[in-house]
């Protein structure tokens, strides 16, 4: 399969082999730009004009749907030959094939209510009056756990994890046999996640549906599919049955696993993977994967290695090496742990203490407020009263889901935004954010990494334009030699060697891994104090990940700086920070060392947050009760903001709400239970050696913690 | 219930719309006086002539206020707006609201007449090419488009009537009736809808070949401009993720453009289309002097010519008043098109 783009031709996906059975679910595992997706919209049909199958064929329940001479494109206007294949095409179009894309937020149109555009399906497909299919769509909403009043919502009233119901819902409107979902879970937050994979597996083995799941996370792939198939470069490098996932095979697929932090392992070094996938424009001879590929022998890149091998039952890698062939290792066991020193560094002073900080946004900004005439909606409180204490050298996490805060916060601990309520002290001095020109002085000590390189980077820069343009505006006077070498030092320190191969591209030369050193490189010159990280890699591709990250880790070694670590994915933030503060809806929940909140988390949220990024067995419904995906708001302020939520509410947690129970360590948590909790926990002796282990004494504790709650709140 | 709450928060949205455009109205009255006072030269002067006797002059200034303080002078003129009086024109002979209501029908008639023929071609011109990307219909739209937009419609103006009145002799050259005949019995003051609503059946057809010219001149650009907007506009949503999802439903292709791309291929041309079409009333000046058209852009020119300040300023007003209402009404129709807007 090949796109032209711009009379380039890119070959997005070759020689490729995929069988779907029926109730069966495959797995797709790559990162961006692998083909993965391509392959999904060509079964579909639905691929852009400049596209071309250059060989094979497609088949649905043995009909060809696809070949060389039908292509798998789309078009707005058809000529009479596709007209033909077209009508053929729309009896399969979602009877019989279905899509759920990545990205729920931008898959339902803005302009129409949820109702009417599942009503047209029924109506144009099925040709059901409006008031039938209105009727059976309130019945698919129920089917996946949404209340009739979604059908007269428009996209913008509903949750992320909402949408994502409306468009599986939507997805098995007329009962397809195959459901493909590209990244069905990507940009939602980890809890509701889960969410949305239960609900697969449930409507699954309801309709006996065949599901493909695409997805750049293998471990949720390994626990959605029966089967998975990994890509590479357009190609699959290795197949195998979901039983054999502790013993994947190919150099590329191990790497994938070893470059994401967890939070079962020790916290070592992760590895990251060398360079960046091969272009597709040009042909590869031999093994895509050999430029990065640590196991590469001269013989990888010869055309005739490139060939499948079959290391167990249904088993296939696509490796002339198998370096892992002979050991039955399993993942990880491979690995020397490097146990990982923590910066204790008791007595040195704080760098930057926020008392009480909060945030209040005005729902009714500018003539409405001016005018007093009010819109019914309350303000809205993004940060309520956090407290951080940065000591210098420390790192921090701060892990919440979209819409907790961070971000706000983080804006405020840069200087780039005020708080409402509370103060900030840097470096001793109480900040007066009123006094422009003072701050301005601060500027340079404190720098932020923003999430998507792709935005952060004037792309009309070139490297040195970039990495120099801060000590331009910091250092007056600088010379333009002073000014290369520094930057020339700078690359180097961030990885882009040698500096001279950089130093002149411009970012869209640059891969993601690249632009977000360049970011680190520029926020870096001016030796800040505190680097501020909000997301720095949940843009990035999976193999790029642990580079970064790493680097992350370096630095602030090397050039002793303290950081805020800002994150959604409390296992990266085990990876790198000391200690960890969990937000839930602009409060801190749960806060202490890294290890310690991470392995035997006492508030109930931080312990789902870990539950869902273990991605253990089981579900989390089952855990922690159906509660835990609610969406109900606490509307009050003398409530625990957690109580919809949480599995282990009682009366007390509706009627007052918690202060922070203090514990060893300055480990603290905003929970009437925690105490128990913390109790239960370290009865055995400390935290728990492994997860799984403090998991059992957990749920045992909140078993009994519901059970003991009316003499509680009695 | 629900829709009670919807219907409530629009109609505050309205609300909160029209109080957001008074600031622009009273910025729009004081701008206008304050430059209207700062012109240099003393608009009795102009009026009297070259020959000054000064004791006519001052007679003449004393007549229009001249020596009044300014914060009074401004009093007078807020008073004037507010009952409708926009002074007097001594080049005219008459006072300046007359004039206006006399020229304001043709102009929303020359206006509303290359609306009917714009829209629906630029319309039409977007989807079409849109749907026909890089094809060479595109270009040759593409290529007209941009001829369109750069032509000053003065030349385009030339070039129909030397084409359809020198060559063809298809269509009159100026003026909105024949010669010979009278306009139709006031009611609107548009003739064309005055002599289909007194039956007036000379008069109808004679305005509507009179109108054909100066309507085709004018909408050129509409079309030109917003069939480009389209454009690109219906592009940008036929790949959006919505509308890939549609084609993977399978739903009838005109379903998806004309139902799910449309609607919101039209945002960005709601503006764009409600400023041109005020443009359209306002800003017609040159269209109307070439094609002889007693409007307001013909007044607007014969005061500048004048100088006739009081016609100038009532022209400017107008027009910036057409410009905030058509702005509101854009923000309407807007939250009509998109629920995201009506908070």
């Amino acid at each position: 399969m090949e796109y032209t783009l711009k009379d380039v031709r890119i070959k997005a996906v070759s020689n490729l082999t995929l069988g779907v059975s029926e109730h069966e679910s495959v797995g797709i595992v790559g990162e961006s730009g692998c083909g993965k997706s391509t392959l999904a919209m060509a079964i579909a049909h639905i691929l852009p004009q400049n596209s071309l199958i250059t060989g094979g064929r497609i088949y649905y329940k043995g009909k060809v749907i696809a070949d060389a001479s039908t292509g798998a494109s789309y078009s707005f206007r058809m000529n009479r030959r596709q007209k033909k294949v077209e009508g053929e095409l729309n009896l399969i179009r979602w009877f019989g094939i279905s899509i759920v894309f990545q990205g729920a937020i931008n898959s339902l149109n803005p302009l129409f209510t949820v109702g009417s555009q599942m009503i047209d399906i029924f109506y144009y497909k099925m040709s059901d009056s409006r008031e039938v299919a209105r009727s059976k769509c309130v019945k698919l909403l129920s089917a996946v756990g949404l209340e009739q009043w979604v059908m007269d919502a428009f996209p913008h009233q509903l949750s992320g994890g909402m949408k994502q119901r409306v468009i599986i819902a939507m997805a098995i409107a007329l009962k397809p046999a195959l459901i493909i979902a590209d990244e069905p879970t990507t940009s939602l937050d980890v809890i509701t996640q889960y969410k949305i994979i239960e609900e697969l597996q449930k409507l699954r083995d309801e309709y006996r549906l065949s599901i493909i799941n695409i997805s750049h996370d293998i471990s949720l792939v390994s626990h959605l599919s029966d089967r998975i198939q990994v890509m590479y470069a357009g190609r699959v490098v290795e197949e195998l049955p979901e039983s054999r996932f502790a013993n994947v095979q190919h150099p590329y697929t191990r790497a994938l696993i070893d470059s994401m932090p967890s939070l079962t392992e020790d916290v070592s070094t992760i590895e990251s993977i060398p360079g960046a996938p091969p272009s597709l424009s040009s042909e590869i001879a031999g093994c895509p994967f050999a430029p990065r590929c640590s196991y590469a022998r001269q013989e990888c890149t010869s055309p005739e290695t490139d060939l499948d091998r079959v290391v167990g039952k249904d088993h296939f890698v696509r490796c002339s090496v198998l370096p892992f062939a002979s050991g039955a290792n399993t993942i990880r066991k491979l690995r020397t742990s490097i146990p990982r020193v923590m910066s204790e560094r008791k007595g040195e002073g704080a760098l930057l203490t926020a008392h009480s900080v909060t945030r209040v946004f005005k729902s009714n900004a500018g003539l409405r407020s001016g005018l007093r005439l009010g819109s019914g909606s309350p303000d809205i409180l993004a940060v309520d009263e956090v407290d951080l204490t940065l000591r210098s050298g420390d790192t921090v996490g701060l892990v919440g889901e979209t819409g907790s805060g961070k971000t706000t916060f983080s804006r405020i601990v840069g200087f780039l935004d005020e708080p409402t309520k509370g103060s900030i002290v840097f470096n001793g001095r109480t900040i007066d954010f009123s006094d422009a020109k003072g701050i301005q002085k601060l500027r340079p000590l404190v720098q932020t990494i923003f999430q998507d390189p792709f935005q952060s980077l004037n792309p009309r820069h070139n490297v040195f334009m970039l990495v120099s343009e801060p000590l331009v505006i910091h250092r007056e006077g600088i010379t333009d030699a002073e000014l290369k070498l520094e930057v020339e030092k700078m690359l180097a320190t961030v990885g882009l060697t040698p500096p001279e191969d950089y130093i002149w591209k411009y970012p869209h030369q640059l891969s993601g891994g690249q632009r977000q050193r360049v970011a680190i490189a520029r926020n870096l010159i001016l030796n800040p104090k505190l680097v501020i990280a909000d997301e720095p890699i949940s843009m990035l591709d999976v193999s790029l990940r642990a580079g970064v990250l790493n680097l992350l880790r370096k630095m602030k070694d090397s050039h002793d700086l303290s950081m805020l670590y800002i994150t959604h994915d409390i296992a990266s933030a085990r990876y790198i920070s000391d200690r960890i503060m969990v937000i839930y809806k602009g409060q801190i929940v749960e806060e202490g060392k890294a290890e310690e909140v991470t392995q035997a988390p006492v508030h109930p949220y931080a312990l789902a947050l870990v539950l869902a990024s273990l991605g253990m067995e089981g579900n989390l419904s089952q855990t922690l009760g159906e509660n835990i995906f609610s969406e109900t708001p606490a509307n009050s302020a003398n409530m625990c903001r957690f109580a919809p939520r949480c599995p282990l509410a009682t009366d007390v947690c509706w009627t007052s709400s918690p202060a922070f129970a203090e514990f060893k360590d300055g480990r603290r948590a905003k929970c009437h239970y925690s105490a128990e909790i913390y109790k239960a926990l370290y009865a055995a002796g400390g935290p728990a050696r492994s997860l799984p282990e403090s998991f059992r004494l957990l749920t045992t504790t909140l078993r009994q913690s519901v059970t003991d709650a009316p003499k509680i709140s009695a | 219930m629900i829709n009670l709450a919807r219907y409530s928060a629009f109609a505050r949205y309205i609300g909160y719309r029209a109080l957001a455009s008074v600031p622009t109205i009273l910025g729009l009255v004081v701008l206008t006086f304050v430059i209207s006072h700062m012109i240099p030269g003393n608009p009795a002067l102009t009026v009297i002539g070259p020959e000054r006797n000064p004791q006519e002059l001052q007679i003449l200034e004393q007549e229009m206020g001249l020596n009044k303080p300014l914060y009074i002078q401004f009093y007078d003129y807020l008073a004037g707006l507010v009952h409708g009086n926009l002074g007097y024109s001594f080049i005219q002979q008459q006072s300046v609201s007359s004039l206006v209501a006399s020229r304001f029908p043709a102009s929303l008639e020359l206006a509303l007449a290359s609306v009917l023929i714009g829209i629906p071609v630029a319309l039409f011109l977007g989807l079409w090419t849109a749907l026909r990307v890089n094809r060479p219909e595109d270009h040759a739209v593409r290529v007209s488009s941009l001829l369109g937009i750069s032509m000053p419609v003065f030349w385009v103006g030339t070039e129909l009537i030397l084409v359809f009145y020198s060559f063809f002799h298809l269509l009159p050259a100026s003026g909105q009736l024949g010669p010979a005949l009278s306009p139709p019995t006031t009611i609107t003051g548009m003739y064309i809808l005055d002599s289909a609503l007194t039956g007036n059946f000379t008069d109808l057809v004679s305005s509507l070949t009179h109108i054909v010219l100066p309507a085709l001149a004018l909408s050129i650009f509409t079309i030109a401009f917003l069939s480009r907007i389209l454009r690109s506009g219906m592009l940008d949503v036929l790949g959006t993720d919505y509308i890939r999802t549609s084609a993977a439903i399978g739903l009838p292709r005109n379903v998806i453009v004309n139902k799910y791309a449309l609607r919101n291929a039209l945002l960005p041309a709601i503006t764009v289309g409600a400023l041109t079409v005020a443009g359209l009333i306002a800003g017609v000046v040159l269209t109307e002097t070439v094609f002889g058209w007693i409007g307001l852009g013909y007044l607007a020119f014969q005061s500048i010519e004048g100088p006739d300040y009081p016609s100038l300023i009532a022209v400017v007003l107008i027009s910036g008043f057409l410009f905030v209402i058509a702005n509101f009404l854009a923000d309407i129709l807007y939250a009509v098109v998109d629920p995201r807007v009506r908070l």
